[in-house]
């Protein structure tokens, strides 16, 4: 926490955000044609705490990933920083703004990019959806030429500028949306689910790029994202949320020195060994000759990974972290 | 200031061009849209020439004039009731309302640009459709060239514009609450085929029965701009009618206004 103030004084804070709550009532359905027909006269509504009490400062030029499971609150909480949600209580500041004035000169600094549905217009070539929101954010015609090109060439989508959005590939569309939310430089750069959806490769693609657009631009990034290769390969700093709450903030070594209890020695054997001797140095998770993966306590990896060279027929050893997907699940199972 | 205002007027002409771009991205429909319009009035023609073939006087009317009223209420429909606005309650209820919501755009005004977009592209090509079919029915028209009455039409049809703007944005936003507004939006038009006076003129009707329609939107969409240009109006039913007209736009313009800032305050974002 020290560590975090420290940073937030010592850089410019680009948003801040102090016990923000949105609760949202969602109507009930009783089930069947009775519960339609009730529903005519007389409707059940529950409240749901999508965001409760969460507070967090993040400063400019940080890329911090926002992870949770579906429903903890992260869109909620994009969505509120982004002012299209008025919050229930608290606080929010973004590059000085209060999100929910809606103000242009803050509107033409941020942008908001959702993988799941897209801004372009559909039955027009993306040039056409450039050239509006050229227009739109009034980027002066030098700046946009610049700044359209640099991206046309990062994201490799020359040749497609000028076929209708509906004809482009998922991956094509998605680079397409997002030089359309970049066009005007925002400062601050909310991606919720940038790379759903999409191949390995591409996601590989998205995920260069959207590094390098925070290191040449010092753009402040808020990334949401199920792939933890998202995270892992671009956030330093992570936010996890469930049910509303926020359960860490933190750097993401910080969840694995916290939450990794365990390494994994991965082994290849030059004989053929017994169960038995392996299972003398920790748990086996798989063995099949010649290879096995041994689950041992994170403290003690090295000296069992040294017994296990001096005592078995071992031609290659590695010691790895536990799969950071298994780590976040155990964080969301013991804060329950 | 000067450069304020003109890359304010860029930012709404851009969508204007888009919307016309959009429009003819599907040339089939495009074409049978115009002739569904075509179709529309050589239905209406054939009608009232089959009529005034047994009489020579039909409701007050004789056929050069009710001829001239449909040219002319079709040109009227045509420029009034030809809008985008009507995705409106679609914007809403997919969440791409957010899209709008983040950027430096006036969400009116936005849609408006679209619903001037679909009048002028709607407009123009109804020209050249009317055009043709004068030459090929060579009706008896008679239409007034005052400069005057041309002047009054269009601000006639200017407000209808936006008159009808501002209904189907009172459709749209009750999208904000109901999810299908597509049950009352449907009355509404059908309500409004029969009394704005897109197919004839509502004088045809019992005067009783006028009268109370006076007290209604409806007239002021597309009769009363008709017999604007018509010349059929005194100078107190013209003073009148504008002040209706007027105030139809205030009390519509006033309550989406407010529909639109209450519904913002509560919007989910939904399907997002």
């Amino acid at each position: 926490m020290i560590k975090w103030a420290f940073r937030s004084i010592m850089n410019e804070l680009v948003i801040s955000v102090q016990h923000l709550t949105k609760h949202y009532k969602v109507y009930k359905k009783q089930p069947g044609l009775g519960g339609s027909l009730k529903a005519l006269f007389s409707r059940t509504y529950e409240t749901i705490k999508a965001v409760d009490d969460v507070s967090f400062d993040i400063a400019q030029g940080e890329l911090i990933g926002f992870i949770g499971p579906n429903g903890a609150g992260k869109t909620t909480t994009l969505k509120v920083l982004s002012g299209l949600l008025y919050p229930t209580s608290g606080s929010v500041s973004v590059l000085g703004f209060n999100p929910w004035d809606r103000k242009a000169a803050f509107q033409k600094q941020f942008s908001l990019v959702m993988g799941q549905k897209n801004q372009l217009w559909w039955d027009l070539p993306a040039i056409e959806s450039f050239l509006l929101n050229k227009a739109i954010y009034e980027i002066p015609e030098k700046q946009f030429q610049e700044t359209l090109d640099k991206l046309v060439d990062l994201l490799d989508v020359r040749d497609v500028l000028n076929v209708q959005v509906r004809k482009l590939s998922l991956g094509q569309r998605m680079k397409c949306e997002l030089i359309a939310a970049l066009l005007h430089n925002p400062k601050v750069l909310f991606l919720d689910e940038p790379t759903i959806g999409l191949d390995v490769m591409m996601q590989k693609v998205m995920r260069d790029f959207i590094k390098s657009y925070n290191k040449e631009f010092g753009a402040t990034i808020i990334l949401t994202s199920h792939y933890m290769e998202d995270v892992k390969e671009l956030c330093k700093r992570v936010v996890i949320i469930d049910h509303g709450k926020k359960l860490f903030d933190g750097e993401l070594q910080g969840i694995i020195d916290k939450h990794a209890r365990n390494r994994i020695l991965s082994i290849v054997l030059s004989e053929d060994v017994p169960r038995k001797k392996l299972e003398a140095i920790g748990e086996i998770k798989s063995y099949e000759h010649p290879q096995a993966t041994i689950l041992v306590p994170r403290k003690e990896a090295s000296e069992r990974a040294a017994k296990l060279l001096q005592t078995l027929p071992v031609a290659d050893i590695t010691i790895e972290e536990p799969p950071i997907e298994a780590i976040i699940r155990d964080v969301f199972q013991t804060t329950k | 200031m000067f450069s304020k205002l003109q890359n304010k007027l860029n930012k709404y002409a851009r969508v204007v061009s888009a919307t016309w771009m959009n429009g003819f991205a599907y040339p089939l429909s495009f074409w049978m849209w115009r002739l569904r319009q075509v179709m529309s009035i050589v239905i209406a023609i054939s009608l009232w020439q089959s009529i005034f073939a047994a009489s020579s006087n039909v409701f007050g009317y004789d056929q050069a004039h009710m001829l001239t009223y449909i040219f002319i209420s079709n040109i009227a429909g045509f420029i009034v009731l030809s809008s985008r606005t009507i995705e409106v309650p679609d914007v809403i209820t997919s969440g791409d309302l957010s899209l709008y919501l983040l950027k430096p755009v006036h969400f009116f005004v936005y849609w408006f640009s679209r619903d001037i977009a679909n009048k002028a592209q709607n407009a123009i090509f109804s020209c050249v459709e009317l055009f043709t079919l004068f030459l090929i029915y060579r009706p008896q028209l008679a239409i007034s060239t005052h400069i005057h009455t041309i002047l009054l039409a269009f601000f006639a049809i200017g407000g209808g514009v936006l008159l009808y703007f501002f209904i189907n944005m009172l459709f749209g936003f009750m999208a904000f609450w109901v999810p299908d507004v597509w049950a009352p939006r449907f009355l509404f038009f059908i309500i409004m085929f029969f009394l704005s006076g897109s197919t004839f003129p509502l004088d045809i009707y019992p005067k009783q029965l006028v009268d109370v329609l006076s007290y209604t939107p409806f007239p002021y969409l597309i009769f009363f701009p008709a017999k604007v240009w018509l010349e059929q109006l005194s100078f107190s039913q013209i003073v009148t009618g504008f002040g209706a007209l007027l105030g139809w736009i205030l009390a519509f313009g006033i309550l989406t206004s407010w529909m639109w800032s209450r519904a913002i305050k509560g919007y989910g974002a939904d399907g997002r």
